[in-house]
């Protein structure tokens, strides 16, 4: 089970900019395995951090999504950006294992 | 937690009321599907302690079955909140599918076949799940050797070639996609999967104790270690603040983003070749660094580079540094090109190849070449009884890492531990 969002361009301005809980993004696309690998480690943080955080996800394959990509400089995927109040206050690059993410993000948003 | 029988529609809605989770299975009498699907209820039921498992007799409580849209034995329906879901199961109704269901409704995963200890028992623990690791999972599953795959990428490293034209029967494919199918083969079979990795070794008197990246523990009789290598780095100071910032060790990835600019690849070998290969799709210009004054690998990679008036080798050159603070600018070279110690482009592939991580090898105390590759007897096994390796981690197949040797050392390997666990028995 999951609560991760999936975005789309016309979702992002409503789901992560004027959200109310900070918003951890994964930028992804499906040709990526260590996307995939991300994939079910994000499904169980979005369980373990319901309430305190969002967590959604931007397939950038989409070419509807590539201005997005290009406004949040991506270049390397599965590149995981964490929203506050619109901006961005910390990047997550490459693959990271659920208890490493876990506790990076539980100092981050200080909970 | 004990099933309970529903006798009536009372009860029924009784019992739908008091549980936020609930799971009913409609069985009949004489019904070979119904008694094949018992057990794995009663599993079921142990497995996930916050659903509440019931059993109703079809032809007992007609109307209800009929209300519910149930016509045949066995029907599995889930109820959340009281409200009934939209997934049911009938007929042959496997293990995985309710598993899934399971999962899904109580948003708890399966802590499947835990002993009291909370250690799950097996005879034979994979760690790894590319080609090498599936291939034995596929064996063992034949042989009905208990097993367990522990692993957290389906294909491993292959998944990131964008184009395999060496594999029988694929003239060609991804990397991505042959994973796929690797898995769902696999899937199947219902082999027994953790999506992680094993963080710690500890050997004891009946085998191994592992533990998972999640906490999971598995006590295994045989070990076979299939978790291949990981990629290599440049080791220059500002690399790893320039990755996703024009530095990536995945062309397949990453190339998309450097549409119609410029980008170096870093070596010369197979894996390198076909990076420059797909990058040169993508990108305007690309440039491909190698040490060595000639490409080494298959011909037909080595011609289709050379025919490419988008790619250009630069031989005998060494990328030395990095050039850019927040942003890659270019690749410092250690012999000038074209006048220029600095070659500018806006990404960098690095695609050195790979090495295998030692921190398992290490811990499981096996002995290694010169280039920490896993020393494998022809039957795979290593210096450690009861421990086997295969594929790219280990000095087999005469050092040559392809899918169809990791393959075939897997099919090797998960043979010989079959003879091994039937001599212990």
């Amino acid at each position: 089970m999951s609560k991760v969002i999936t975005l789309t361009d016309a979702t992002f301005e409503a789901e992560v900019l004027n959200s109310e809980l900070p918003v951890l993004v994964d930028f992804w696309a499906p040709w990526c395995g260590p996307c995939r690998m991300m994939a079910p480690v994000l499904d169980e943080l979005s369980l373990a951090f319901d309430g305190k955080l969002k967590i959604a996800k931007l397939d950038v394959e989409n070419p509807a999504h590539q201005g997005l990509a290009s406004t949040y400089r991506i270049q390397s995927i599965p590149a995981l950006k964490l929203f506050k109040g619109g901006q961005v206050v910390k990047e997550y690059l490459g693959y990271r294992e659920k208890a490493m993410l876990g506790a990076e993000l539980v100092q981050e948003l200080d909970i | 937690m004990e099933i309970q029988y529903i006798k009536s529609a009372e009860e029924f809605e009784q019992i739908k009321k008091e549980n936020e989770f609930l799971v009913v299975d409609f069985f009949s009498e004489d019904c070979p599907p119904c008694e094949k699907l018992a057990p794995i209820y009663e599993k079921m039921a142990t497995i996930f302690p916050t659903v509440k498992f019931t059993k109703i007799f079809r032809q007992g409580l007609r109307p209800l079955a009929e209300l519910l849209g149930v016509s045949g034995s066995p029907t599995v329906v889930f109820f959340k909140s009281g409200a009934i879901q939209e997934e049911r199961l009938s007929g042959e109704i496997k293990e995985n599918d309710l598993v899934f269901i399971l999962e899904k409704l109580s948003g708890a995963s399966a802590e499947e076949i835990k002993t009291e200890d909370g250690v799950r028992k097996t005879d034979l623990c994979i760690i790894g799940n590319g080609p090498a690791g599936i291939t034995a999972a596929i064996y063992a599953a034949r042989y009905k050797v208990d097993q367990i795959m522990v692993g957290d990428l389906a294909g491993g490293l292959m998944t990131s070639s964008h184009k395999i034209c060496n594999f029988p029967s694929q003239t060609e494919i991804s990397g991505m996609e042959l994973s796929q199918m690797m898995a769902d083969q696999v899937n199947a079979l219902e082999v027994p999967q953790i999506n992680a990795r094993i963080s710690k070794v500890e050997k004891n008197s009946t085998g191994y104790l592992l533990e998972t990246t999640n906490g999971d523990q598995i006590q295994t009789k045989t070990v076979l270690l299939t978790a291949g290598t990981k990629h290599r780095h440049l080791g220059l100071p500002n690399e790893e603040d320039l990755v996703g910032r024009g530095v990536s060790y995945c062309a397949t990835c990453d190339g998309a983003f450097f549409n119609n600019k410029t980008v170096a690849v870093i070596g010369g070998s197979d894996t390198a070749n076909t990076a420059s290969l797909y990058l040169a799709q993508v990108a305007n210009k690309v440039y491909q660094v190698y040490r060595k004054g000639a490409l080494r690998g298959e011909t037909a990679w080595i011609d289709q580079i050379k025919e490419n008036n988008k790619i250009q080798v630069i031989y005998n050159t060494e990328v030395i540094g990095l050039s850019g603070e927040n942003q890659l600018e270019g690749v410092v070279l250690s012999t000038p090109f074209e006048g220029n110690t600095v070659l500018k482009v806006d990404g960098a592939f690095v695609e050195i190849g790979s090495e295998p991580d030692l921190s398992l090898i290490n811990q499981l105390g096996l002995a290694t070449d010169e280039g920490n590759y896993v020393i494998t007897a022809k039957d795979q096994t290593t210096n450690q009884s009861g421990v086997w390796a295969a594929g790219d981690i280990t000095n087999g197949s005469n050092n040559f890492r392809q899918i169809i040797t990791a393959c075939s050392e897997g099919a090797i390997a998960a043979q010989n531990i079959f003879e091994y666990l039937q001599r212990k028995k």
